[in-house]
């Protein structure tokens, strides 16, 4: 692409820290670091460790930047990836949380909580290798077992079916909702939050077709709740298991550059790894990718045909059922934390760069929990989600702010508790501050001693219009 | 009719091959590659719709396509390995071929030094390949005139871009071993590949029948 005297390489700052951009740390890497083995690994192309640098500015772990004013101050930074989530966008995530949770209940789905961390050596049961180089682990100071933050609901979902839910009748409906942390992305890419808000659904205790269509139709109402009609994209692990496994790659090393040259379609580097794999590059597309993929996998496994023949039947279920949805396949797609055994999807919305929806069958998860049976599943990335809805609209305003000098004065008083018996969102100010407060509060009226009469008035807020962060029309 | 998608291209030489290519497969992008200092433009098309092209450096065209800024791309292999992009590239353009390889002084061999020191335009790849093979190399991060640094003692040896060799000739350097090929790819944004699936699943089967036409044409003559 560019030649060594091009000038137009310059230094991208964002790439900075690399494994080795010292002699100190190059030799922590090494010695110190349990990824050292994996950078080990590489044939062929280069690629760099999958759980390499996170891509990140390079002061994002310092103190500051040495020669400028230390203006932030090291007494409120934050480590990277994770942030606050002030007013308004507190707000929107919790109405996410809630409709979401409404619309699993409307279905039969019932609440669990699960703990933040849980014994490394259980969860990884669930999760398997892949998940390893994503997941914030630490020790517990009381009793030295390894811990980790939770990097997923389901695994611990299934923990929780095996430890309490083994007698209760079949299917199993139960819903989640909070927040996850992973410490990178499992596959090495950029990963801009670590700290990610999800809510989502387990049907434990079948196989039958119904149980996946139900999923699918909780994850779209639960999104046309919110405002959204997702594009679903369909995938299966049936299809690239039983080739990796039975063909090409002979060892586990290539089988996982296989795994992440399919993950980003990587045509060139699949063809040094597993050449057998590179057909399922372009079977993406809408419905005629089945029948293509029927004639160019003609020789693949009878599981491969059984895979493809699940999803046709899966769409026509679908179709039958959300004639308006849309579907698009993906027989090549290849990332998830890894206990996907049959369809999975991931649903994509205008104005969201990657999946807000994931989801899919692991018929063997509760297996490593000594309760083996089958069961699908689904995330819906509502923090995404909330965040797209701020930049879309403006906070709806509603509510009254009650000013007044003397905030004792027994008729205030009286009105303010008359008004929250009511339901009304109402805040009591001082009377000079009253204005200001209701406008970037977003309150439509301020009730105040009336200046004509001996009782109170009413007098509405003026809605700014223009440059106002989070106030303006009422949109509820 | 249909919704404008935006395109993100890398702006100098390869941009007239893009141009060229996509020009093939039915995506007339006009004159967008004469020099200007317009950086967006319009494009309209008979087959494909609307278009509007952001003419970037081509090291950003990949996080403008992660983002979902742009719907789809073209960047170059090294820097998809170097950014670690979280992009699809389904397809390989096979313009803008060139590999990243290592280079030193002639009679200097960086595998024999202990703890090399490595000058690059690419700390990820050249820490990683060093890693890979046992040797922790330290990483010296430059934006351009890499040759000059084992000439004067900066580093022991380079990472770099390689195209006809000339430049390190030039300077008294010789290429050693290729760490990988080099060539445009065609990325795509992940959502924008789903919701738009129609249109861009046309655009890469109209670029690879221009790809194999092409091909056809070299055997031929």
């Amino acid at each position: 692409m560019t030649t060594p005297d091009d000038p137009r390489n310059a230094r991208d700052p964002s790439r900075a820290e690399t494994p080795a951009s010292t002699s100190v740390s190059a030799s922590a890497s090494v010695s110190g670091s349990p990824n050292a083995g994996a950078a080990t690994s590489h044939v062929g192309p280069a690629r760099p460790a999958a759980s390499g640098p996170l891509a990140r500015p390079n002061l994002a772990g310092s103190a500051g930047i040495a020669g400028l004013p230390d203006r932030s101050g090291s007494a409120v930074r934050l480590p990277f990836g994770v942030a606050d989530h002030l007013p308004p966008e507190a707000k929107a995530l919790r109405d996410h949380a809630e409709t979401t949770s409404r619309i699993f209940e409307l279905y039969g789905y019932d609440r669990v909580i699960t703990p933040l961390f849980e014994l490394n050596d259980v969860l990884d049961r669930g999760l398997g290798a892949a998940a390893r180089p994503s997941v914030f682990r630490f020790v517990d100071p009381a009793t030295g077992d390894v811990v980790v933050l939770r990097p997923d609901f389901t695994a611990q979902i299934a923990r929780l079916v095996a430890a309490h839910l083994v007698e209760r009748p079949r299917p199993l409906r139960l819903y989640y909702e909070g927040r996850v942390a992973r410490a990178a992305d499992p596959l090495g890419h950029g990963l801009l939050t670590r700290e990610l808000f999800q809510a989502g659904i387990e049907l434990i205790g079948t196989s039958e077709p119904w149980a996946d269509l139900e999923v699918l139709s909780v994850g779209l109402a639960s999104l046309s709740a919110l405002g959204h009609a997702p594009t679903i994209d369909l995938c299966h692990a049936g299809i690239v298991d039983p080739l990796i496994d039975g063909g090409a790659p002979h060892n586990q090393r290539l089988a996982k550059q296989a795994r992440e040259a399919l993950a980003v379609k990587d045509p060139v580097w699949l063809q040094t790894v597993a050449p057998a794999l590179v057909p399922l590059i372009d079977l993406y597309g809408q419905r005629e990718v089945l029948t293509r993929a029927r004639r160019e996998l003609r020789a693949a496994p009878k599981l491969v045909h059984q895979a493809i023949d699940e999803l046709d039947s899966l769409a026509d279920l679908l179709e039958a059922k959300h004639p308006t949805v849309r579907l698009t396949f993906d027989l090549g797609e290849q990332r998830n934390l890894g206990y996907y055994t049959g369809f999975f999807f991931h649903g994509y919305i205008e104005g969201a760069s990657d999946a807000v929806m994931v989801g899919g069958r692991y018929d063997h998860l509760l297996e490593q929990f000594q309760t083996p049976e089958p069961a699908v599943g689904l995330a819906i990335d509502i923090g995404t989600l909330a965040g797209r809805v701020l930049r879309a609209w403006p906070r709806a305003r509603s509510g009254v702010v009650m000013a007044e000098r003397d905030l004792r004065r027994p008729e205030m008083v009286e009105e303010t508790a008359r008004r929250r018996a009511t339901g009304e969102r109402t805040a009591v100010v001082a009377a000079d501050d009253a204005e200001q407060y209701a406008r970037i509060n977003g309150f439509l009226s301020i009730c105040r001693k009336s200046t004509t009469s001996s009782g109170l008035e009413e007098i509405p807020v003026i809605d700014p219009t223009g440059d106002e962060p989070h106030v303006a029309t009422d949109v509820g | 009719m249909r919704e404008v998608l935006r395109i993100g291209l890398p702006k100098g030489r390869v941009l007239a091959e893009t141009c060229s290519l996509f020009g093939e497969a039915g995506l007339d992008l006009g004159d967008i590659e004469k020099p200007t200092r317009r950086l967006i433009h319009e494009v309209e098309t008979l087959q494909f719709g609307r278009f509007e092209v952001l003419i970037l450096r081509a090291k950003d065209v990949p996080a403008y396509v992660e983002h979902g800024v742009c719907a789809f791309g073209v960047a170059g292999y090294d820097t998809l390995v170097e950014q670690r992009p979280n992009v699809l590239q389904p397809l390989d353009l096979a313009f803008g071929r060139c590999r990243v390889a290592i280079a030193h002084r002639v009679g200097v061999d960086p595998w024999r030094i202990e703890k090399p020191r490595i000058a690059t335009k690419f700390p990820r790849i050249a820490g990683d390949y060093f890693l890979s093979r046992g040797t922790p190399a330290q990483i010296v991060e430059l934006s351009g005139a890499i040759e000059i640094a084992p000439l004067v003692g900066l580093a022991d040896a380079i990472v770099d871009i390689v195209e006809t060799g000339e430049t390190l000739r030039k300077n008294g350097l010789t290429e050693g071993e290729t760490i990988f090929e080099v060539s445009a790819r065609l990325i795509f944004n992940r959502a924008s590949l789903r919701l738009h699936m129609d249109r861009l699943r046309g655009i890469q089967e109209a670029l690879v029948g221009a790809l194999a036409a092409r091909s056809g044409g070299q055997t031929s003559s």
